[in-house]
């Protein structure tokens, strides 16, 4: 295995280079032009396409659960969000809820 | 308590509901996972502090994992982190102020995550341009700090939770930022985009898991920007 304090420096950098050519390029760019408005869109959809990403196909542990439940989930957190006049704790905790409860039903027993 | 003062408690109060609870569900799971993988302690807390974005985090756990070498992970994490530049970028205008030094902006661009980013887009508008960027600092840095908490205790106590649970943890991120951006979605450019990215993530993981994350902001943004675009116009 690797030396992992290597690897979280390495990984402290890869993150942050991007943070700062953010900084860098945002003074170059005026904000009320075509090319600022290109990379918001581009933020957005990236954030977007991740997040989607994340519940359509997620890696890992995540990626034991059934794909209808991930979707009913975040349905139903929608539903409740706006049922609840866009409360984000209700929502939230309602699409945590159910996944939990599917995911229970479908793994019984859950308490080994 | 001077103005900055006050701006970075509010962050700090903000953060402490909806958003410090995410953050605590998902470094709770991250900390077990960690524990699962064989990795110490202070990996699950240190790496939240250092590069504070909990999708890399994982992609760098996992690669420890196996034992991937340096530059592989350096790449891989670069890329699972690549939409700093255009959320960090976008940002930055709605921050800057006279009073701010360089310095303060660099060393702020370190606390723009998924989270505070989300919101600080939302709420900065509604803020006076000095009060912005404490704002943030404050938002995200109580953020890190339950962040870096949650990674210890579900780090310690990861025998304890049944996998169910730890998989329930780790889900309510995507179901917070998936409500989060749907449903505070302002503008119309937001909207497209998100409508836009949305489907393009999933769809070019399937041919490139490694680039999709790029190419899914790249193609979509690029749709929305023109029709957007198309769209306004039209109105004139």
């Amino acid at each position: 295995m690797n030396e992992l304090w290597l690897l979280l420096a390495a990984g402290a950098l890869g993150t942050y280079a991007w943070r700062a050519l953010g900084v860098l390029l945002s003074g170059r760019i005026a904000a009320s032009g075509a090319l600022f408005t290109w990379v918001a869109c581009v933020a957005y959809a990236m954030v977007a396409g991740m997040v989607a990403r994340l519940i359509v196909m997620p890696s890992g542990l995540l990626a034991t659960s059934l794909l209808p439940h991930r979707l009913i989930a975040c349905a139903l957190a929608l539903a409740v969000y706006y049922g609840c006049r866009r409360n984000l704790l209700a929502g939230v905790g309602a699409g945590a809820v159910a996944i939990a409860v599917l995911n229970a039903l479908r793994t019984a027993p859950l308490w080994q | 308590m001077s103005e900055a003062q006050r701006a970075w408690r509010r962050g700090v109060r903000e953060a402490l509901q909806v958003p410090a609870a995410v953050t605590a569900a998902g470094y709770l799971g991250f900390g077990a996972l960690v524990s699962g993988y064989g990795g110490p302690l202070w990996a699950a807390v240190l790496s939240t502090l250092t590069m504070w974005a909990l999708p890399g985090q994982l992609v760098l756990m996992d690669m420890w994992q196996v034992s991937a070498p340096l530059v592989a992970v350096l790449l891989a994490v670069a890329m699972a982190n690549a939409r700093f530049f255009p959320m960090v970028l976008t940002l930055m205008p709605l921050l800057r102020d006279p009073q701010h030094t360089r310095g303060r902006l660099y060393a702020a661009a370190h606390f723009i995550s998924m989270s505070s980013w989300t919101v600080c887009m939302q709420r900065c508008p509604q803020l006076p341009p000095g009060e912005r960027l404490p704002y943030l600092i404050g938002f995200a840095s109580a953020c890190i700090a339950v962040g870096m908490l949650a990674g210890a205790v579900g780090y310690l106590i990861a025998d304890a939770i049944p996998p169910a649970v730890q998989f329930g943890l780790l889900f309510l991120a995507p179901v917070y930022f998936f409500v989060m951006l749907i449903g505070e979605a302002r503008s119309r450019i937001a909207a497209l985009a998100l409508a836009c990215g949305g489907p393009a993530g999933p769809l070019l993981h399937l041919v490139t898991p490694q680039w999709s994350l790029l190419l899914a902001g790249v193609a979509g943004g690029t749709l929305a920007f023109a029709i957007h675009t198309m769209l306004e116009r039209r109105r004139e």
